[in-house]
C-alpha cells in the first residue's frame, strides 16, 4: 500500500483546515451571484460554517459510534460497498472542484496583473507542476508545510485589512441584509461548499489524525477560526467597497491590496499576493490529496499515487476552463454552487444518520 | 538508482519547458508614466500629455533624475500611447501612475470619467489610487510646472500632496477608486482637487460661493517658485459632470466638514478691527443626522480645537465670546457654501451615504431620487469650538 498518509499533530491538522477553509472562502466569495441584491456576506459565512460543522460534527460522530477508520468506511457502512463507494467517488470529484475554485481566481490574478505577456494555459502548468509535486508528498509533508505557511498568510491578510482602516465607511454596508431572509440563506447554503470539503478532508484522513474523535476535535478549532477570520475580511471588504463594487470585482481581496495606499506606496500587493498564492497552493494541494484518497479507496486501489495525478490534473483543467467563458462550463458551476449541498452534504448526513441509528461498534472488537 | 536519474531527468525536462512565464526585458526598457494629462486637441479630439519619470540607470544606484514630458494627439488614449511608442526608445509603463490631470472643459461632459474609468485605465492597470486633479489651465502646462530642479519623484509628489491636504485643507484627494465608486453608486458625487499653472491676473478668478476678496484657486495665487503648478481649491461634480469650483478657504470648509482632515489655517477677518488667522483641528469625527423629513433637514455637528496665531493683539476678549465668535463665522460660511452646492446639485457633502441607510433593500435604495434629495435638504450647522489655552498659542486671561 502506497497511501502516503502518515500521521500529523494537532496543530499540523489545524493549520491545514484553516488554510484550505480560509482560501477557499475568501477568494471564492464574490460576484454578481452574492451581492446584487445587497451585502449579506459577512454574516452568512459564519452561517455556513455553522451548517458545515454540523454536517461534520455529526459524520465523525456517526464514524466514532460504528468505529469506522475513515469517511469511506461510513459511506461503505451506512449505503453498501456499491453504491458507498459511488457516493465516496462523487465527494472526491467535488472536492477537486473545491479546490479548482479558488484557484481560478489565483489564475485569473497572475494572468490579469502579474504576467499579462503570458498565456493563461503557461501559468496553468506551473500551477499544475506545483500542485502535483505538493500533493504527491503526501498528507504528513502538506500538514507541515500547512503550519510553516498558515501565520505568515493570516498576518498577510491582517496587514491590508488593518491598512485600510481609514478608508472603511459604514454606509458601504447598506442596506443591511439587503436581500432578506431568503437570500441570506441560499448564501449560507452555498457557502458550505466553501467549509464543508476541509472538514471532509480531515474524516478522509482520519488515521492520519488520530481518530474522527480527535478529528471532530480539531476541525471545530479549525472552523471557529477560520469562521471568524472569514468574517472579518467579508467586513472589511463590505466597508471598503460598495455591493455595486463587489459585483463586478474579481478577487476583492487582491483589488483591496491595490486601493489601500500604504499597500500601494509600499508596493505590498504582490508582496501580500505571494503569501497568499502559497499558502492556496498547499491548502489546495490538501483538497486535492484527500480527493485522491478517497478515491483510491473508492476504487479499491492500492496506491494514492494514480489517483493524485488524474485528479490534479482534472483540478488544473477545471482551473482553466473557468477562463474560456463557456456557457455550458458558466451554469453548470453557478448550479453546482447554488446546489452543491444536495451532492456533498446530503449522502454525508444521510450517512451519518443511518450509523448513528446503528448499533454501537468498537474499532477493535475483540479485545480481552 | 537509474530510476532516481530517471527523475532527475524528467524534473530538467519540465523545468527547462517552463520558461513561458519569463520575459527578456530588463527595467532599463521601460520609461514610467508618472502622471497623464488630458486637453482638447487642436487636430484630433484629445491631447495627450505624460509625464515620464526619467531614472538615471548609469550610475551604481539608481536614481530618479527628473521628469521629462511628451505629448501626443489621438482619438482615443491608446491610438495616443501607440503614436508615442513609436517615437520613443522605451515601452511606456503606467504601473507607477500616481496623477491625471484633466482640463475643466472636458469635464463637462458627463460621460468623460466614465470613460476614463471603464475603457483606458482598467487595460493600462494604472494604480486605483491615481488621484485625479481639474486643471484650470490646459493640462499639459499643469504638468510642466511639476517640472524643477528638485527632481522630484512621483511617489514624493503623491505624498506630499497627501500631507498637503490634510495639514492645509485647501485641496481635497480625489482617486480613481472615489471616481469609480460614485459613478457605479449614483448616491453622492465626488469633489475633486483643482491645479494651475500661474496666471495674468493673479486672484481675478472666483468661486460659485464668491465673497472673499482673495480667493485661493490653483494658478491664480500670488507666489513665485520653481514650480510653476499651483494647487489650491475643488472642483464640484453632479453625476460625474463638473457644474462649479470652491476656492480655497471653502474648501477648508469642505474638507473639515466631511473630508480628510487634519488641520487648517484659516483667516477671520475684523476681530476688533484686526484680521486673525486661526488654527483649526479636528477634534472628533462630524456627527451628520439625516431625517427623511419634508424637506429632509440635515444637521452637521463638527467639532474644532481653535488655536490663534496672535492672541496678544485681542484686548479685552473672553474664551468664551471668542469661541462664539469662531462658531457663528464658520456657521454663516457653512450656510453659504452649502446653499451653493445645493444649487449646482451637487452632494460634496455626502448627504446621499446617510440616506442610503433609510433603505432595506437594493430595489427602493437605487430607486431613490439622490439629486431631489440634494436640493431640497435643509441644512443646520453646529459648529462647536475648544479654544485651546496653550502657552504659545491662545492667551486671552
Amino acid at each position: 500500500m502506497n497511501l502516503r498518509e502518515g500521521r500529523i499533530g494537532n496543530q499540523e491538522a489545524v493549520a491545514v483546515t484553516m488554510l484550505a477553509a480560509v482560501l477557499n472562502t475568501v477568494f471564492v466569495t464574490e460576484g454578481q451571484r452574492l451581492y446584487h441584491s445587497g451585502n449579506q456576506t459577512y454574516l452568512s459565512v459564519m452561517a455556513s460554517a455553522a451548517l458545515s460543522l454540523i454536517v461534520f460534527l455529526l459524520a465523525a460522530r456517526a464514524m466514532a459510534h460504528r468505529g469506522l477508520a475513515d469517511l469511506n468506511g461510513l459511506m461503505n457502512d451506512s449505503f453498501g460497498r456499491t453504491v458507498g463507494s459511488i457516493l465516496g467517488a462523487g465527494i472526491a470529484l467535488l472536492l477537486v472542484i473545491s479546490a479548482a475554485m479558488p484557484l481560478i481566481r489565483v489564475l485569473y490574478v497572475l494572468h490579469r496583473y502579474i504576467y499579462v505577456d503570458a498565456g493563461r494555459e503557461v501559468i496553468a502548468v506551473y500551477l499544475l507542476a506545483a500542485l502535483l509535486i505538493l500533493t504527491l508528498f503526501g498528507w504528513e509533508s502538506l500538514g507541515r508545510l500547512a503550519k510553516l505557511c498558515l501565520f505568515p498568510t493570516l498576518a498577510a491578510f491582517l496587514v491590508v485589512l488593518l491598512s485600510g482602516i481609514p478608508d472603511y465607511a459604514p454606509y458601504r454596508l447598506y442596506p443591511l441584509l439587503g436581500g432578506g431572509t431568503e437570500k441570506f440563506l441560499r448564501a449560507s447554503l452555498s457557502g458550505v461548499f466553501s467549509f464543508l470539503p476541509p472538514l471532509l478532508m480531515l474524516l478522509i484522513c482520519a488515521r492520519g489524525v488520530h481518530g474522527p474523535e480527535n478529528a471532530a476535535r480539531l476541525g471545530a478549532i479549525a472552523l471557529l477560526f477560520s469562521g471568524i477570520f472569514c468574517m472579518l475580511v467579508q467586513l472589511c471588504l463590505g466597508l471598503m467597497f460598495t455591493t455595486e463594487e463587489l459585483s463586478r470585482i474579481y478577487s476583492p481581496i487582491y483589488r483591496l491590496t491595490m486601493v489601500v495606499r500604504f499597500a500601494q506606496s509600499m508596493r505590498l500587493d504582490k508582496i501580500l499576493l505571494f503569501f497568499w498564492i502559497a499558502a492556496a497552493l498547499a491548502g489546495m494541494a490538501a483538497l486535492l490529496y484527500a480527493a485522491s484518497l478517497q478515491m483510491t479507496r473508492s476504487l479499491r486501489l492500492k496506491d494514492v499515487r494514480p489517483a493524485v495525478a488524474a485528479l490534479t490534473g482534472l483540478g488544473a483543467t477545471i482551473t482553466l476552463f473557468g477562463h474560456y467563458n463557456i456557457d455550458w462550463f458558466e451554469k453548470a458551476m453557478e448550479l453546482l454552487l447554488q446546489y452543491q449541498w444536495l451532492g456533498l452534504a446530503a449522502p454525508i448526513l444521510t450517512a451519518s444518520i443511518v450509523g448513528l441509528c446503528r448499533r454501537e461498534s468498537k474499532l477493535c472488537k475483540s479485545v480481552g | 538508482m537509474q530510476k532516481r536519474w530517471l527523475s532527475l531527468l524528467l524534473v530538467a525536462a519540465l523545468l527547462c519547458s517552463m520558461t513561458g512565464c519569463l520575459q527578456n526585458k530588463g527595467l532599463d526598457q521601460y520609461t514610467y508614466v508618472m502622471g497623464i494629462g488630458f486637453d482638447r486637441g487642436e487636430k484630433l479630439p484629445y491631447r495627450f500629455t505624460c509625464m515620464l519619470q526619467k531614472i538615471d540607470y548609469e550610475s551604481s544606484e539608481q536614481k530618479l533624475s527628473g521628469l521629462d514630458i511628451v505629448t501626443a494627439e489621438g482619438n482615443n488614449l491608446f491610438e495616443a500611447i501607440n503614436t508615442l511608442s513609436a517615437s520613443l526608445p522605451l515601452q511606456l509603463s503606467f504601473v507607477r501612475t500616481v496623477l491625471i490631470v484633466v482640463e475643466k472643459s472636458l469635464l463637462t461632459e458627463d460621460a468623460f470619467l466614465e470613460q476614463l474609468i471603464n475603457t483606458a485605465l482598467s487595460s493600462l492597470m494604472i494604480r486605483y489610487n491615481a488621484d485625479l486633479f481639474v486643471s484650470l489651465c490646459p493640462a499639459e502646462e499643469a504638468l510642466r510646472g511639476l517640472e524643477s530642479d528638485l527632481d522630484p519623484g512621483g511617489v514624493k509628489i503623491q505624498e506630499n500632496l497627501e500631507t498637503y491636504s490634510k495639514d492645509t485643507g485647501l485641496i481635497p484627494l480625489t482617486n480613481l477608486r472615489h471616481i469609480e465608486e460614485a459613478l457605479l453608486s449614483h448616491t453622492h458625487d465626488i469633489v475633486a482637487p483643482l491645479c494651475g499653472t500661474a496666471s495674468d491676473d493673479p486672484g481675478g478668478m472666483q468661486d460659485s460661493v464668491g465673497g472673499e476678496p482673495y480667493a485661493y484657486l490653483g494658478g491664480n495665487l500670488l507666489i513665485e517658485t520653481n514650480m510653476k503648478t499651483e494647487l489650491a481649491g475643488a472642483a464640484l461634480f453632479s453625476d460625474g459632470a463638473l457644474v462649479g469650483l470652491l476656492n480655497g478657504q471653502n474648501t477648508q470648509l469642505l474638507q473639515m466638514a466631511v473630508g480628510d482632515f487634519r488641520r487648517a489655517r484659516v483667516r477671520f477677518g475684523n476681530v476688533n478691527g484686526m484680521e486673525i488667522s486661526i488654527l483649526l483641528k479636528r477634534q472628533r469625527p462630524t456627527v451628520i443626522e439625516l431625517t427623511p423629513s419634508d424637506p429632509p433637514q440635515a444637521r452637521f455637528t463638527i467639532a474644532l480645537t481653535a488655536y490663534i496665531e496672535q492672541p496678544e493683539h485681542l484686548g479685552g476678549v473672553t474664551v468664551a465670546q471668542m469661541e462664539q465668535w469662531i462658531s457663528q463665522q464658520l456657521t454663516d460660511r457653512y450656510d453659504r457654501l452649502f446653499a451653493a452646492c445645493r444649487e449646482l446639485q451637487s452632494d460634496a457633502f455626502g448627504l446621499g451615504t446617510e440616506a442610503v441607510r433609510w433603505f432595506s433593500d437594493v430595489e427602493s435604495r437605487n430607486a431613490f431620487d439622490y439629486k431631489a434629495l440634494c436640493a431640497s435638504t435643509e441644512a443646520v450647522f453646529d459648529v462647536r469650538i475648544s479654544l485651546s489655552n496653550a502657552p504659545d498659542k491662545s492667551v486671552f486671561e
